[in-house]
């Protein structure tokens, strides 16, 4: 509308607004719909491998390599780029809606972390157009199989690479929620009326902010590996063990990341229509927050249950497993329970919402299986584990987030479906699902990711039997499809206001408006009156960054043109996100009252501020995460490596020391800065940021030296463990260095020209927040690294 | 076995100590497993007869948002779970030590076994490598060191419900005590590469003087 009013054809116009959109509804369209794309494809690829594997051997039509590439990528795509977004879908369009929010608290970050989502599939899909196909080694990627040495194709460094801007998506998705609903709960939704989707948008988010860093640590090894030469995985003492750890302290709680958001859905449309509120609601919420969450994190190591690891820990990690079933099982009873005493309607998202209720406790008693040491001995690696966690992903999870696409489809196009189509599309999914993944549980000694096996095993029968489920399934699939399309062309019945007589307050507002919040007010009768027209700004910079980001990836693998374009790309968009600021070119429509703030005081500060204080605070806990991660990667490889060169033989420390010094002062001058800035001392704030400058800049050209000093003395990338570790972790704390200096630049910048006053000067302060956490790191690092 | 017609070993006459370890847990859990999954499933469907939605009758949207707070519930479905969740656990912890700990017997054999891209080897003694098919002699307390010479695989005899990790650079230990005269397969159940699917082979329980003679007349490979 605006875009038009500019002077744009329509078609332009269409596509300047969903490429640089920043409203958190339009976002989430897009979450959505990329998703189903990336189903698409991780489907077709499912067909594929039931296609190989409906009949033994001598059965040919994949290739076992084209099988491996096709168990890695549907994996891969399945799990990181269609469940977990179709969640973070539902969560950036309904989130702000039910919270009485105008936007998520940084709508910029939001389509970055978008197209950062979008361009990290296409460069890990891109491994199918690379010599050698995609990645082959599983969607755990485990070690040594994904080094160079036994994954040679450029397929698993797309991977890599594509993960690495996935983790930076996720992060950056986390911490913009998790403040949404921390600061930007409106009037009167205090927490004991937050609606269960949000809360478990909540939960979902806290656990990625802490896994994923741990993940994007052994990535960046991993990326490092397969580029630089270093050793991390191929070398015994880090390899497997490493790698699986660093892995499943993310892949595990990913499993709750996936679920949670079907459950909250789950849990709205149980309300809805059964018309009775949650059962133990509070109770409900407790458990997961407090004992699902935690513990997701404790108990990764039963992926690891063969690999040798310390008995004891086996049989503390079962236990834990087993009380992590706790939650899981209230999250069932409180649903049902939650239907006594209502009047139920059997419409086509609750038919969905039940059926995901009910593969959950199939899918969860037959994980108490596997959650056995002793079991997991006979059932680790075969068709039983993947008949387990397909009844979670696609039957929990996929079927909760389908009753949520049933449920909110009339609020995002203001139309209403065939309930005939939709409850053919119940039917066939149910019976073809469980036709599929039931079988699998009989097949109790036919491994995973094998592309064929022999006709004397008897397991022929099975999966012929799930290969014509599969079909079913995928087949049933475009019943949806049709429902989507027809919805969002606006063919057929348009919706009333609120069809389902939801008292969710995202029904509140008018459905065919989805450019209108509506006013924060929560538990007043829905009328009427609409906010006025107000949307988040376009901006261009999100786009460009991530596909600057994209073209450096593909760049890597497919040639120095797309790299060069890439770096020109980001380097412009970056520059441009700073300029809009400098400008205050990009700012959030009207100011909202906060309600409830608890549990963050709110002092003083106007409302952006705050905001970014808390997100801050948020990116530092998972930063500190990611160097965790770091430092117990060199705590695992000195562990079990004891062979390592004497402190002093290799490294100048004294040289380090200085240099560690300058870094200190930094962040000394850094203070005065900020302290000039209070007062409000503008001329010598702005010599204390240059000073801050040179310091910073002076530690990152001593650190180049020492590389320098390093490479000519013939140890590199490739010195074995000390050498792939040094440059590990001086090369993560140099670019954290030359982050923060990028941000300083901006801010000297805003400095010198008296933008910071001793009223505004939040984004210094936030800064110095950041430098001296890169401090403290490097301070405990350094020593670890050096003196150890 | 329950729930499993296909796992092979059932048709043995006496089960491997293994076998019957592993039966005896997986019993309870499979059990107590159908059994709760049988009364949640009862408990859903009555609910959902006994209150779906009959004509005339439809509640006020309001009232879905009411406060429903209650503490009871919860509590009683941790305890009753917490029950049987002890109840299997105990079985697996009661279990594992024998599982994982073979018997200090003199008469047990060493055999290393390691697995490479795509084929396994047994090693019987520093000079004598074999790769699979390979023969072990009958009633005899076998322990496997298992290891790798290049990716993770990982050494599983699905017959004797054994299986661990090969991992390069380090050494896992399954033990088995074969009392039937039969050949068994070996299979690799850790995706390693292009060859994963057919890294198959066989280990032939056999008695002990055939085995003399085969070991012997090998040539180490």
């Amino acid at each position: 509308m605006e875009a038009v009013k500019e002077g744009y054809s329509p078609t332009l116009a269409w596509l300047r607004k969903w490429l640089f959109t920043t409203d958190h509804k339009e976002v989430g369209l897009l979450y959505f719909w990329t998703s189903i794309w990336f189903v698409a494809i991780g489907g077709a690829l499912a067909g594929l491998m039931r296609t190989q594997l409906a009949f033994p051997a001598p059965w040919d039509v994949l290739s076992a390599s084209a099988y491996n590439q096709a168990v890695s990528m549907h994996g891969l795509i399945m799990v990181l780029l269609f469940l977990s977004p179709l969640g973070a879908a539902f969560s950036n369009y309904f989130v702000p809606l039910q919270i009485g929010a105008k936007d998520v608290a940084y709508p910029r970050f939001n389509a970055f972390s978008y197209w950062m989502y979008l361009m990290a599939g296409i460069v890990m899909i891109s491994g199918f157009f690379a010599p050698g196909g995609a990645a082959q080694a599983g969607w755990t990627n485990y070690a040594p199989l994904n080094s160079i040495t036994f994954s040679p194709g450029p397929g698993e460094s797309l991977v890599g690479l594509g993960l690495l801007m996935l983790w930076g998506s996720l992060t950056m998705g986390s911490v913009n929620l998790i403040v949404t609903i921390l600061t930007m709960r409106g009037p009167g939704m205090t927490w004991k009326k937050l609606p269960p989707f949000t809360w478990m948008t909540l939960f979902t988010q806290i656990l990625l902010l802490f896994s994923v860093p741990s993940i994007f640590a052994g990535t960046l090894a991993l990326v490092t590996d397969r580029t630089l030469g270093t050793v991390f995985f191929l070398n015994p003492a880090g390899s497997t063990i490493l790698w699986e750890n660093m892995w499943w302290f993310f892949g595990h709680p990913e499993v709750y990341v996936v679920v949670l958001p079907a459950f909250g859905a789950i849990a709205e449309v149980m309300m809805v229509f059964t018309g009775r509120p949650i059962y133990a609601k509070q109770a409900l919420m407790i458990s997961v927050g407090l004992i699902m969450v935690p513990f997701s994190f404790s108990i990764y190591a039963h992926h690891m249950f063969l690999t040798g690891i310390n008995p004891l820990q086996r049989e503390f990690i079962d236990l834990n497993t087993e009380i992590n079933t706790l939650p899981s099982g209230l999250l069932v009873i409180c649903m049902i329970a939650t239907a006594i005493g209502g009047a139920i309607k059997f419409k086509a998202p609750l038919t969905f919402a039940l059926a995901a209720l009910a593969v959950f406790v199939i899918g969860g008693i037959s994980g108490v299986f596997d959650s056995s040491v002793l079991l997991d001995q006979e059932l680790r690696g075969t068709y039983q584990v993947v008949g387990h966690f397909h009844y979670i992903m696609v039957g929990a999870a996929e079927f909760g987030l389908m009753a949520a696409i049933y449920y909110w489809l009339p609020k995002w196009t203001g139309m209403m479906y065939s309930g005939a189509v939709a409850k053919l599309h119940f039917i066939t999914s149910f019976i073809f699902f469980n036709m599929t993944f039931f079988p699998m549980f009989y097949l109790l000694e036919m491994p995973r990711r094998v592309y064929t096996y022999l006709a004397s095993t008897g397991w022929g029968s099975y999966n012929f039997i799930e290969t014509l489920g599969a079909y079913g399934f995928i087949i049933s699939q475009f019943l949806l499809l049709y429902v989507l399309v027809q919805a969002f062309r606006h063919k057929g019945q348009p919706a009333p206001p609120n069809p389902w007589k939801s008292a969710g307050p995202e029904w509140t507002s008018d459905p065919k408006s989805y450019i209108d919040n509506y006013p924060a007010v929560y538990a007043s009768a829905p009328s009427g009156e609409h906010a006025p027209h107000v949307m988040t700004p376009l901006n261009s910079k999100p786009f460009t960054i991530s596909v600057g980001l994209g073209l450096i990836c593909l760049g890597l693998i497919f040639g120095w043109v797309l790299l060069g374009a890439g770096v020109v790309l980001g380097a412009y968009g970056i520059y441009g996100w700073a300029k809009d600021d400098l400008s205050s070119k990009f700012s959030m429509p009207g100011e909202e009252k906060a309600g409830e703030t608890w549990p963050f005081k709110h002092d003083g500060d106007d409302f952006g501020a705050w905001r970014m204080k808390v997100g801050t605070w948020l990116f530092l806990a998972s930063d500190l995460v990611f160097f965790s991660a770091i430092g117990g990667l060199l705590l695992f490889v000195r562990l079990h490596l004891p062979d390592w060169p004497a402190v002093g033989s290799v490294f100048d420390i004294p040289l380090v020391a200085f240099n560690t010094l300058v870094l200190i002062t930094s962040g000394l001058t850094l203070m005065l800065a900020v302290q000039d800035a209070k007062e409000g001392k503008g001329a010598s704030m702005a010599k204390w940021l240059v000073a801050t400058l040179v310091l910073g800049g002076s530690f990152l050209i001593i650190s180049g030296f020492e590389w320098v000093e390093q490479f000519a003395k013939q140890f590199t990338f490739s010195s074995g463990m000390p050498g792939s570790t040094f440059y590990l972790m001086t090369g993560i704390s140099g670019a954290h260095v030359f982050a923060g200096l990028l941000m300083l630049t901006y801010i000297t910048k805003k400095g010198i020209s008296g933008k910071i006053t001793k009223e505004n000067n939040s984004g210094l302060r936030l800064f110095s927040l950041f430098w001296m956490f890169v401090i403290a790191m490097i301070v405990v690092l350094f020593p670890a690294l050096y003196l150890m | 076995m329950p729930g499993s017609l296909v796992l092979s070993a059932s048709a043995l006459q006496t089960p491997p100590p293994s076998v019957q370890l592993f039966q005896n847990v997986w019993n309870w859990y499979y059990y107590l497993g159908v059994a709760s999954g049988a009364i949640t499933f009862g408990i859903m469907i009555y609910v959902l007869y006994r209150y779906r939605a009959r004509s005339g009758k439809d509640l006020p949207a309001a009232k879905s948002r009411e406060v429903r707070e209650t503490w009871k519930g919860p509590i009683i479905t941790f305890a009753l779970m917490g029950i049987v969740l002890a109840a299997v656990a105990a079985q697996t912890l009661m279990a594992l030590p024998t599982y994982d700990n073979p018997p200090d017997n003199p008469g047990m054999m060493k055999v290393g076994v390691i697995g490479q891209q795509f084929f396994w080897s047994f090693s019987y003694s520093d000079n004598k490598t074999i790769a699979c098919p390979c023969e072990v002699p009958v009633g005899v307390e076998i322990v496997f060191n298992v290891t790798s010479r290049d990716v993770n695989h990982q050494f599983g005899l699905p017959d004797f419900r054994v299986k661990t990790d090969a991992i390069p650079g380090h050494y896992n230990i399954v033990w088995i005590q074969p009392n039937t005269i039969a050949n068994y397969t070996i299979q690799c159940f850790e995706l390693c590469g292009v060859g994963h699917a057919t890294m198959i082979s066989t280990m032939a329980v056999v008695s002990q003087q055939t085995f003399d003679t085969w070991l012997n007349s090998t040539a180490s490979s």
